[in-house]
């Protein structure tokens, strides 16, 4: 087959030692980016580029992979440990990741987290050499009618975040659409909010609101709350390992949100974030003790973990068959590739296939490394909670100081994430969940500017959304959704 | 201000020191007022790498500093008063986005140096497209001004204002563009892959893969001359009087002494001039569009005169 | 957890959240007509989402206050022990990081806003948490500016003391 002899000859390009070295390097750099919030592989292979410029294209792409892989292995670990996503696709992770290290199942959320990912990495690897380019002539039909019902489809999801009160959680999802609508209007230029304050005009990142609600409003809270902190975190029990029970429950969730995150990472307009949120959905709607989702459910770190991988694995397929960037990332690699000359496109597998099917294949490699390399640390890491709490917390706020400062050198930035954690404490005080906040903030921009841009198309006319049926059975899907649980509960009397 | 007296401190101590040869200025900062991985940001690595390795300058360090469409790395720049080492990436885009944002500070505050080099956009459909060639476009959209969807990047960036004369030239109404604004290329260029919107603008090597493997038609480039890599006919050529390039150029800082901007000069003469240079634009697919002092000076002016009066006519201004 | 019977028969903390939600979406309505529209705009402009926001955060605002009317005052948690004085030593942490960063840079910067949380969360040896945080600050410093090439402030002192860097 036309496949495996490819394969072959990537494989044969991928393992020479050079190449292996460089790998290595790539997805060790990744993990540990992955880890600082803020600094993401965007950034950085951005910042690599002049140095990597030196090596021929396939080192680099081979580094560049490296990167975005290790990134999402990465991001987990401090999810997990210290409620602190280091990346946007993480932050479902710390909602059930983070209670298992409180109770001493920090390392076994580390390893599904961590076996998840490579699960879905190796699978997504695996779709993006055998369907890539149709998977990317179906990714386009996606118009923005589409796209909002997709958006419409993910806010149910909130559902599945709102912890004890539903008046809270969608409280908190406000919160989080109003911080969505600071910032110029894309769509007209116009500025929203900003109060004549120009550090305002880009909108607040989600990396500080992120960090803030997380990092900073659980340190000010657990100073407040002396009780919590001295009771907070549980000696690690049982083995380091996953048990029996644990690995039963993560399996299917590992193949599920691999299935989730391809197709998102594929889409032009999909990201690595709203297939966390899906998958999340799916697992405690699926589950059959969906009351312990938020306090620790397996499920609820397995899929969205592999999710956020395969997302990944989705983003290369439309970058290396139709030259076309769907996150950042994909954007900088498409800039490195112009750097060498080289048309990511239809033609690039022709007339560049050692290059192509040498990445490939040390994504796959890389994907080897990553767990063999993160495995182990898994008892490194939950260590780290042995650190004293004055020092662990000083540490963190440290971290989270440097990935927002040091990415923009802008102090407005870290004044905006002093308010954001003052605004994560009072919402804790008084019980409010923080999750939904942050999906507000992600899809409410995104809902905006794909609702204006279908109505602005068609002209004024409301009815693309029904006309179109991929919009149309997308809000179908969302409907039923939401309204499953209460119809239910009725029939079931 | 704070900043400006220490910049003077500083100044002073190097003056005094007398360590500032004609050229080869030592540890250089160049200003990208924009994130790591942008166009400023590249040309700001690129000017690095090459006049380090041409031994014009020594130390050369890139400073990012994003937001507000370049303008609060500006508001940032223009404070370094008088500061010979200091150098900020600017352009077209920045020119908009100091109208638009209405920033108090405008690129009349720094010194221009030089333009250094231009990305020429391109009008694209889908291959599919009964549009055939720019006068087609013309027609459908003076008939129809809101049936033709224009996707392309930021409100008021190049790819808006390119929209904007173009409706002007042919007599159009621009308050009655439909032009779908997103947020990095590669949203652009799905949009028109999947047929979502009528034309695609953006610059020429956003679309230069999908044009070579068939799947877009470029009808016509910005350039005021036919390219001849490019298999396309220029606006002009096609009858509608419009040139555009998206410019970048470098800016000293604002009171500049005749002397560090004399010694400037130079430094980015020799550079545009050297072979490394020039392997670079190639490299990077910029037009060289070099352009320094006095001229600079007034094709600014002209520059700043057209866009304000092209966002004014699309509303974005008032 | 020992539920503890509340004596007041509302919740006074619901009644003000509310008011201050109400408010904040009423400011948001309001503003949005202040957003300037493009002659193109129709209804579906950048006014409509903020009108439909805030509208919503309006709706929220007046259900807390209805709910916090009429039930009790949140079961306090009877174990919980609150520490002002530890939360305001983290608040100070992050304000003190920016005031130092720009004269000081960033090391100093880092190690002051280390020793305040550690002293927040009740370590009481301030030279060695200083030090420590200092180290730590180093260390990400080196690895950033050398590491990825990435520019981290020294502080004005420095330029002071070292013009020609």
């Amino acid at each position: 087959m036309d496949l495996l002899a490819n394969l072959g000859h990537g494989f044969a390009v991928a393992l020479t030692p050079a190449n292996l070295l460089w790998s290595l390097l790539g997805v060790t750099l990744g993990t540990v980016i992955g880890i600082l919030p803020g600094i993401g592989p965007a950034l950085t292979i951005a910042l690599l580029l002049p140095v990597t410029f030196k090596l021929d294209p396939t080192s680099a792409f081979i580094i560049f992979g490296g990167i975005y892989y290790g990134a999402m292995y990465g991001s987990s670990t401090t999810s997990i440990l210290i409620n602190t996503p280091g990346e946007t696709g993480s932050i479902i992770t710390a909602i059930d990741g983070n209670k298992m290290a409180r109770q001493g199942r920090g390392a076994a959320a580390l390893a599904t987290a961590a076996i998840g990912s490579f699960v879905a990495g190796t699978i997504g690897t695996l779709l993006l050499s055998a369907v890539a380019p149709s998977v990317v002539k179906l990714a386009l039909v996606f118009g923005p009618a589409d796209y909002f019902a997709l958006m419409c489809v993910a806010f149910v999801t909130v559902s599945s975040l709102l912890g004890s009160s539903v008046l809270k959680g969608i409280t908190a999802l406000f919160i989080g659409l109003v911080i969505g609508l600071i910032g110029i209007d894309v769509q007209t230029g116009q500025a929203r909010y900003v109060f004549g304050i120009r550090e305002l005009f880009d909108g607040v990142g989600i990396v500080v609101v992120a960090v803030g609600l997380f990092a900073v409003g659980e340190a000010l809270y657990l100073a407040y709350r002396r009780d919590l902190r001295e009771e907070e975190i549980a000696p690690i029990k049982g083995s380091l390992m996953m048990t029996r029970e644990e690995w039963r429950r993560s399996w299917k969730p590992w193949l599920r949100g691999t299935a989730i995150g391809f197709p998102f990472g594929a889409l032009p307009a999909g990201g690595t974030e709203i297939p966390t949120f899906l998958s999340y959905l799916v697992e405690k709607r699926l589950s059959k003790k969906p009351e312990e989702f938020g306090h620790g459910a397996i499920e609820g770190v397995a899929g969205p973990e592999a999710a956020n991988n395969s997302a990944v694995a989705g983003v290369l397929v439309p970058l290396l068959t139709f030259g076309l960037p769907t996150s950042s990332t994909a954007a900088i690699m498409l800039a490195a590739f112009q750097q060498y000359g080289l048309q990511p496109g239809p033609l690039l597998f022709e007339s560049n296939s050692a290059l192509v099917w040498g990445l490939i294949a040390s994504l796959y490699i890389g994907n080897v490394m990553l767990l063999v390399l993160n495995l182990p640390l898994v008892g490194v890491w939950v260590r780290l909670l042995a650190i004293p709490t004055p020092w662990l917390y000083g540490g963190i706020l440290l971290f989270a100081t440097l990935g927002v400062y040091g990415v923009n050198g802008s102090v407005a930035d870290v004044i905006i994430l002093w308010i954001i954690g003052l605004g994560g404490f009072v919402l804790r005080v008084y019980d409010y969940p923080v999750a939904p906040v942050v999906v507000g903030l992600i899809l409410g921009p995104m809902a905006e500017i794909q609702f204006r841009r279908a109505v602005q198309i068609s002209q004024g006319d409301l009815m693309v959304f029904i006309e179109r049926p991929i919009s149309a059975t997308l809000l179908a899907v969302a409907i039923i959704t939401l309204l499953a649980p209460a119809i239910m509960r009725l029939v079931r009397r | 201000m704070f900043n400006a007296r220490l910049s003077h401190a500083v100044l002073l101590a190097a003056a005094l020191a007398g360590a500032t040869p004609a050229f080869a200025i030592d540890n250089l900062t160049i200003m990208a007022p924009a994130a790591p991985g942008g166009g400023y940001d590249s040309t700001a690595r690129t000017m690095q790498e090459v006049l380090q390795a041409t031994g014009l300058a020594k130390g050369v360090q890139v400073e990012n500093v994003p937001g507000a469409g370049g303008t609060i790395g500006l508001a940032q720049f223009t404070k370094k008063r008088g500061d010979g080492k200091a150098m900020i990436v600017s352009g077209l885009v920045m020119v908009g986005a100091i109208l638009s944002n209405k920033s108090p500070v405008t690129l009349e505050d720094a010194t221009p140096i030089a333009r250094l080099t231009s990305e020429w956009e391109a009008l694209v459909v889908p291959s599919s497209s009964d549009i055939r060639t720019v006068a087609d476009l013309a027609a459908k959209f003076k008939a129809n001004p809101k049936s033709v969807s224009w996707g392309g990047g930021s409100a008021g960036g190049t790819d808006h204002i390119l929209v904007g004369l173009f409706a002007k030239a042919v007599g159009g109404d621009p308050t009655q563009i439909n032009y779908i604004a997103h947020s990095g290329g590669g949203q652009a260029l799905a949009a028109i892959l999947g047929g979502h919107v009528t034309v695609g603008v953006s610059g020429v090597s956003e679309f230069e893969a999908q044009v070579k493997a068939g799947q877009l038609r470029m009808i016509a480039i910005s350039s005021p001359r036919r390219i001849p890599e490019i298999n396309a006919p220029t606006l002009v050529d096609s009858g509608i009087n419009v040139s555009l390039g998206n410019w970048r150029a470098v800016f000293g800082a604002p009171k500049l002494s005749n002397k560090d901007q004399t010694a400037m000069l130079e430094m980015v003469d020799k550079m545009v001039k050297s072979d490394a240079w020039k392997k670079q634009l190639k490299d990077k697919g910029w037009s060289e569009y070099y352009l320094a002092g006095d001229q600079f000076q007034a094709f600014l002016k002209n520059e700043n005169t057209q866009v304000s009066g092209v966002l004014q006519s699309i509303g974005l201004l008032r | 957890m020992n539920p503890v019977t509340a004596r007041a028969d509302r919740d006074k903390a619901a009644v003000v959240i509310g008011g201050v939600l109400a408010l904040t979406g009423a400011v948001l309505v309001w503003q949005a007509f202040a957003i300037s529209l493009l002659p193109s705009d129709q209804v579906m402009g950048p006014r409509l989402f903020p009108v439909v926001i805030g509208g919503g955060l309006v709706v929220l605002g007046l259900t807390t206050i209805a709910h916090g009317l009429r039930t009790a005052a949140r079961v306090a948690d009877a174990a919980a022990i609150h520490h002002w004085r530890g939360l305001l030593w983290v608040a100070a942490a992050l304000p003190a990081l920016m005031v130092m960063i720009g004269p000081g840079g960033f090391v100093p910067a880092e190690a002051a806003l280390f020793a305040l949380t550690a002293r927040g969360f009740g370590s009481r040896r301030p030279v060695r948490d200083l030090g420590l945080g200092f180290l730590l600050a180093a260390l990400v410093y080196v690895g950033f500016v050398y590491g990825l090439g990435l520019q981290l402030p020294l502080g004005d002192w420095h330029d002071y003391m070292f013009p020609e860097d």
